[in-house]
């Protein structure tokens, strides 16, 4: 039975289902609808926990880091600027080894200032040590909300989900809302012990010695590696009680296809369209959907992609001195194979700037037609 | 990690979770200086003419043990409920407080616990019975206090007393307004309890002779006191009206009546003197002048005695001094006085009197009382071989020792300052001299071994156990070193005066409980550990340890940082150096209260190095020295 | 008072010999008791709580970040709701830096909220534990490594801004009053809601100083009336819990070398100063709401 919801709500609803215990969030375009969903929640007794109305994102992740600590389930949302200003919590978070859950509502890092959706703020958090997870629907961010809380829990990494900017949050979605009971079933009670036990005391995260410092963090790395399989895992746990799963990658008629075409998030479904008109068009080409960023997916996008002639990597965000975030992370992941496709690197949709499917015909079109790669991506915008 | 059992064992590697005890670091090695907790003396018990052990008694009062505080006081005053009435208190002029804001009120507190403390003379005597015999002549409070004294020690004493009842000035010269009566005899009594004989009406010199008790006894204390008052050799001296001050207040004592007129000119300025103004004005007259030579800063007499005087109406001619006497028919009535001016010092220090030329001037009396200056009353006056001053007093040495072997002498006899305080301490000297005497050994070493700071006075209970005594009778505490920071200001509480003329009863009344217990939280009680506790709260290191009484010293972890030291509120702990691990503190490692008068089985030093010990947070610390402050520790005791 | 035995602090640590920061941390330590969680943030008390693997405290700890001592202790405090485990008390330890400069902020939002936590400001006047630089407490003209003329404004009026959030309990205390200081966390111990304390807690190395006199330094800072010892109830009721004997502020500076350089006309402002935000103190007493 679905129901019409704002992307945003159906977040809202995901992290009610999950039995979060703590909330503490601070509003920002275009999150609040999130926290004020919750906070409705809150005061219909739906909620079963408290929400702390925080006075920044720094705040916010702050108290979540020690709540979690203290044993209980967190959430917090935010997006842009406030993330940007959570980034010091975000690094203590990971070094913390809590399984706090963040939804991410991508949208721009000023200056210059403006609202739309553009994955560069998540995306620049990539060395903090989260798990990255990018929805392409409100369905897959109210689903992957709830695997996030499993993967979390049993990892002992924060997880951020991340959905566009208006394009998810405030557009409205059929959603297929899984029962209390349902999630019950998939999602286990919070049961981490508490590292603030008055009768076992430590001093939790005090300062250490280089040595050890390095011990702590080459095993952070090693556990991040660990956790490709329970991805997996939980994923398939999901699709045995839910009927719906997602992958790290989808694979959309790669197998042969002269180009491949690599998109992440909302962008991704307008992708779709341009790729069955191209196929239409008799172009071998196929679509790489990335969810997964961290972990990021290296032996799938490899498998995916290697004998894949070309490829064009749709990046909705930029690192100013190099290229688009995803190109990098795809052409690394590519790099010891024998045969390195032909990678192109589109900048579209910056700032929710609209795509439209032939925007990314044209695109396809102009990375197969290329003879010479590219050393710098190729900025397209509507004029 | 499977979900439902992760435990805290496996999360433990993930993120710095720390256990680990930070005493494995001996901080202790940052620095070689450590406390050590020195009690020392209070500058009341220097000034104290009898060394009384002032600030550990309020230490103890501040606890509410009055009885404690009291046999304290006893250890070297027999008679603290007279000298809480009388005395002069140079106590209260060297009390640390004054500087402050006002001295305590030492006096006030030694009457009340005279007056509320229970006294157990069994805890007063040592158990070592002494086969000697000692005679004392005179039952004034320099007799009293050696004879408490050597009967403490052990010596069977024997007082001879030439009048009805024991007391010398105390019962016949000081008048019941000042002194009860009950006062003295309860404290006489006490010292009978301890085993003195007391011989009543029996004249040494006539009725039993000095070489009598020579034969009979192995010491002997003569302190006869000053019972013979001073004539002025001015002309009309012999006419009726005129009576000696000391005789007056003699007669009255003993309770008959003297005659004496309206108008009553009393000459002199000590306490004989005023001591006869107040107990004339109590007998009927009302017209009384003191007539004195020098200004009122002269005056021996206790300024407080002397407004108490005025208050009652008595007037005070000052530097005034009586020329010659004026009679008519007879009967006395004037006396010529001439006007003085202050010169230099004379031999007693103060400024000399001298007459200013044509200032004469009559004052009208019908009575004049004589009080200017006493001598001894004796028939040893002419014993051979004992040697007379020319002021004519019994010739001593500090120790009291006279030319007379086995014969010692004290109090205003022997020319003593003439305060009771100073009797009593002269009667405490001498009896350390005869144990000294008795024992063969040297008595002026064994003075300055027990010696409190600069003064005259020791204390006999370090002589009794140097090993165990509390405190170091070497180190005074000075003002400066006392952290005023800790104490708030306060009144001083007075006595009570607001009974005024009711016949003989008692005029200055007691402090209540509510009073003494305010005026016993102004003491600062200089130099003694009350285990306030401050210096171990203050410590950052938790280098301090408390202890069943008092506090031990975790070297190992002590930075010798010296805030202990330097924030104790009364001067108790200094910082050494080069206190080892394992090593002594030189003199005072190993204190303990002396209990009940009896030796307790002392511990060597290495029983009282702890290895092992554990810490108060429970972990083992090893190496830890000793260092033990000597009073209880319990809670916070009367504040800080 | 009957005193406490237990203590839950070590030797063994790293502080200063004389630092006025560890023995308030063990003094508040003590009377809050094993039932406590305590947040550290860096500055003194972090270096003095221990590196890994040891502690220094015998409690639960945290090492949190700078800015966010309050949230971090309100997010413990909001769990252990959740749990149900509200006989647990909260504790944040901040220094001035961390309190009147960069934590003020998630201090005040937390305060706002009425979180449940007791805040202990260490306040030593300076950003000791990095080498003496100023901060907003640092009083005026007074000698940093950051301000080497002498600072230039005067010390922030922390205590006002804590009234103004109303929060039920408020006080200021020092160890060189240790006794005042264990009664007021005591009384904060006993109430609901956030509670924040302001202890002076000097410094030998950065006022440069004797390291014996920390304690007598607070107790003339007390007596001199420069730190006056008061509890603010609901941000509106003040309090003076000691008297001072008022002695001159002269007392109090000429043991510290950052203010060895103050000219007699400094010492004068710095007197009438103290005896005005005295009057004005006394004045809040009386009932004159700001």
């Amino acid at each position: 039975m679905k129901t019409l919801l704002q992307g945003n709500y159906a977040v809202a609803e995901a992290v009610r289902l999950a039995r979060v215990q703590f909330v503490a969030a601070y509003p920002i375009t275009p999150q609040t609808p999130i926290y004020e969903r919750l906070s409705d929640y809150e005061l219909e007794g739906k909620l079963g926990g408290l929400m702390m109305r925080t006075e920044s994102e720094h705040s916010a992740m702050a108290a979540c880091i020690s709540a979690s600590l203290t044993g209980v389930r967190t959430f917090t949302a935010t997006a842009s600027q406030g993330i940007a200003l959570m980034h010091e919590m975000l690094h203590f978070a990971s070094g913390n080894r809590v399984p706090v859950v963040m939804c991410n509502v991508n949208r721009v890092v000023a200056l210059p200032w403006a609202f739309g959706s553009d994955q560069s703020d998540s995306l620049a958090q990539r060395d903090t040590g989260w798990m990255q997870f990018y929805c392409e629907d409100a369905q897959e961010a109210v689903d992957t909300v709830i695997q996030a809380y499993k993967i979390a829990e049993q990892v002992l990494f924060p997880v951020m989900v991340c959905i566009d900017g208006f394009f998810t949050s405030h557009f409205l979605e059929p959603i297929e809302l899984p029962t209390q009971e349902e999630v019950d079933a998939f999602l286990p009670a919070f049961s981490i012990p508490t590292r603030f036990d008055v009768k076992n005391p430590a001093y939790v995260g005090n300062v250490v010695s280089p040595e050890a410092y390095m011990v702590f963090r080459q095993r952070s790395f090693d556990d991040m590696e660990k956790t490709r399989p329970i991805i997996k895992q939980v994923n398939e746990e999901y699709k045995a009680i839910m009927g719906r799963g997602y992958d790290e990658i989808e694979a959309v008629n790669t197998q042969g296809a002269e180009i491949v075409l690599v998109t992440s998030g909302a962008m991704t479904s307008t992708a779709r369209v341009a790729i069955l008109s191209l196929r239409d068009k008799g172009v071998q080409v196929g679509l790489l959907k990335m969810k997964a960023f961290r972990p990021f997916p290296t032996q799938e996008v490899r498998t995916a992609l290697k004998d894949i002639p070309k490829v064009v990597v749709l990046d909705r965000n930029i690192s100013i001195g190099k290229e688009g975030i995803w190109c990098q992370e795809i052409k690394a992941a590519l790099y010891p194979l024998e045969h390195r496709p032909m990678i192109t690197n589109y900048i579209a949709g910056i700032c929710g700037a609209d795509v439209s499917p032939a925007m990314i015909e044209d695109m396809v079109m102009g990375a197969l037609n290329s003879k010479e790669p590219t050393d710098l991506p190729i900025w397209v915008r509507r004029d | 990690m499977s979900h439902n059992s992760i435990t805290i064992k496996e999360i433990e590697p993930l993120a710095p979770f720390s256990q680990g005890s930070t005493e494995i670091f001996f901080t202790g090695h940052w620095s070689s200086r450590k406390p050590v907790y020195v009690n020392k003396t209070s500058p009341c018990r220097q000034g104290c003419p009898i060394g009384n052990d002032i600030a550990r008694a309020f230490h103890h009062a501040a606890k509410g043990e009055y009885d404690e505080a009291l046999r304290i006081y006893r250890q070297d005053n027999p008679l603290p409920g007279v000298c809480g009435r009388v005395c002069y208190h140079p106590c209260e002029t060297a009390c640390n407080r004054k500087s402050f804001d006002e001295a305590i009120n030492i006096r006030g507190f030694e009457r009340f616990l005279a007056d509320h403390g229970k006294v157990d003379i069994t805890r007063e005597m040592t158990t070592n019975k002494r086969p000697e015999t000692i005679a004392i002549v005179g039952s004034g409070p320099a007799g009293l206090s050696a004879a408490y004294h050597l009967a403490r020690l052990g010596f069977s004493v024997t007082i001879f007393e030439a009048l009805p009842e024991p007391g010398g000035m105390l019962m016949y010269g000081i008048p019941e307004y000042r002194l009860p009566r009950e006062v003295l005899r309860k404290e006489i009594g006490y010292i009978r309890d301890l085993g003195v004989e007391l011989k009543t009406g029996i004249r040494v010199g006539k009725d039993v002779t000095l070489p009598d008790l020579k034969k009979e006894y192995n010491a002997i204390f003569i302190a006869v006191g000053a019972h013979k008052g001073m004539g002025f050799g001015i002309a009309g001296e012999g006419s009726p009206g005129v009576i000696e001050g000391i005789t007056y207040l003699r007669t009255i004592n003993i309770g008959k009546k003297v005659k004496l007129g309206k108008k009553v000119a009393v000459i002199g300025g000590g306490n004989t003197a005023i001591d006869c103004a107040r107990t004339v004005r109590r007998l009927g007259a009302k017209d009384i002048t003191i007539i004195y030579r020098r200004s009122r800063a002269e005056m021996p007499a206790l300024a407080e005695d002397v407004e108490g005087m005025e208050r009652e109406g008595i007037k005070i001619e000052l530097l005034a001094a009586p020329k010659r006497l004026i009679t008519e028919n007879g009967k006395l009535s004037g006396i010529e006085c001439v006007r003085m001016k202050l010169g230099e010092p004379d031999a007693s220090g103060r400024p000399r009197p001298l007459p200013i030329e044509g200032s004469e001037f009559l004052v009208p009396v019908d009575s004049l009382i004589a009080a200017i200056g006493q001598a001894p009353e004796t028939d040893l006056a002419n014993e051979p071989g004992l040697s007379w001053t020319s002021q004519g007093m019994i010739d001593i040495t500090r120790m009291g020792v006279t030319t007379m072997d086995g014969v010692f002498a004290g109090g205003d006899g022997a020319g003593t300052k003439a305060y009771v305080a100073d009797a009593i301490a002269s009667g405490k000297v001498s009896a350390l001299a005869i144990v000294c005497y008795l024992n063969g050994t040297d008595a002026n070493k064994e003075f300055a071994e027990h010696r409190i700071g600069a003064a005259s006075s020791f204390s006999f209970q370090h002589f009794i156990d140097p090993e165990t005594y509390p405190s170091d009778l070497t180190k005074i505490v000075p003002y400066e070193k006392v952290n005023t920071l800790c104490f708030p200001h306060g009144a001083r509480r007075d006595n009570p005066d607001t009974v005024g003329i009711k016949g003989f009863q008692e005029v200055l009344g007691g402090l209540d409980k509510a009073e003494m217990a305010a005026e016993i939280y102004r003491c600062f009680k200089c130099g003694t550990c009350t285990g306030c506790d401050l210096c171990f709260l203050l410590c950052p290191d938790l280098s301090l340890v408390k202890e069943k009484k008092g506090y031990s010293v975790r070297v190992d972890y002590c930075k010798g940082c010296s805030i202990c030291a330097t924030s104790c509120p009364r001067n108790v702990i200094e910082m050494r150096e080069g206190i080892k691990q394992g090593s002594r503190v030189p003199g005072f490692e190993d204190f303990r209260e002396k209990t009940s008068g009896k030796n307790e089985p002392k511990k060597t030093s290495s029983q009282s190095e702890r290895e092992g010990e554990a810490s108060l947070t429970g972990a083992p610390t090893q190496r830890v020295v000793r260092v033990e402050g000597a009073t209880q520790a319990q809670g916070i005791g009367g504040g800080i | 008072m009957a005193m406490e035995e237990k203590e839950y602090m070590r030797s063994g640590h790293m502080a200063c010999p004389g630092c006025g920061v560890a023995s308030t941390m063990r003094l508040v330590l003590k009377i809050l008791g094993e039932k406590t969680i305590v947040v550290i943030i860096p500055g003194c008390q972090a270096v003095i709580s221990a590196n890994y693997p040891n502690s220094v405290l015998t409690v639960p700890c945290f090492h949190s970040a700078f800015e966010i001592a309050a949230p971090t202790a309100a997010g413990i405090a909001n769990a252990l709701k959740v749990q149900g485990q509200e006989d647990i008390t909260v504790l944040a330890i901040a220094g001035d830096g961390g309190t009147f400069d960069i934590g003020l902020q998630s201090l005040s939002g937390a305060a706002d909220r009425n979180e449940n936590f007791i805040y202990l400001c260490l306040d030593n006047e300076a950003y000791m534990n990095t080498g003496i630089q100023s901060s907003s407490s640092t009083p005026e003209r007074v000698w940093t490594m950051t301000t080497p003329g002498g600072r230039r404004g005067r010390k922030k009026k922390l205590m006002q801004i804590i009234a103004a959030h109303r929060m039920p309990y408020a006080a200021t205390a020092t160890m060189g009053n240790p006794l005042d200081l264990m009664d007021k966390i005591k009384k904060a111990k006993a109430i609901k809601g956030t509670r924040f304390i302001h202890t002076l807690a000097p410094c030998p190395t950065g006022w440069r100083m004797a390291e014996d006199h920390t304690a007598k330094s607070a107790m003339l800072a007390i007596e001199t009336k420069l730190f006056p010892l008061y509890e603010i109830i609901d941000g509106t009721e003040y309090r003076i819990t000691h008297q001072p004997q008022g002695l001159p502020v002269s007392e109090y500076t000429k043991m510290q070398g950052r203010y060895r350089h103050f000219s007699e006309d400094d010492m004068a402002t710095l007197q009438r100063e103290v005896d005005e935000e005295w009057e004005q103190l006394v004045a809040m007493t009386k009932g004159c709401r700001l």
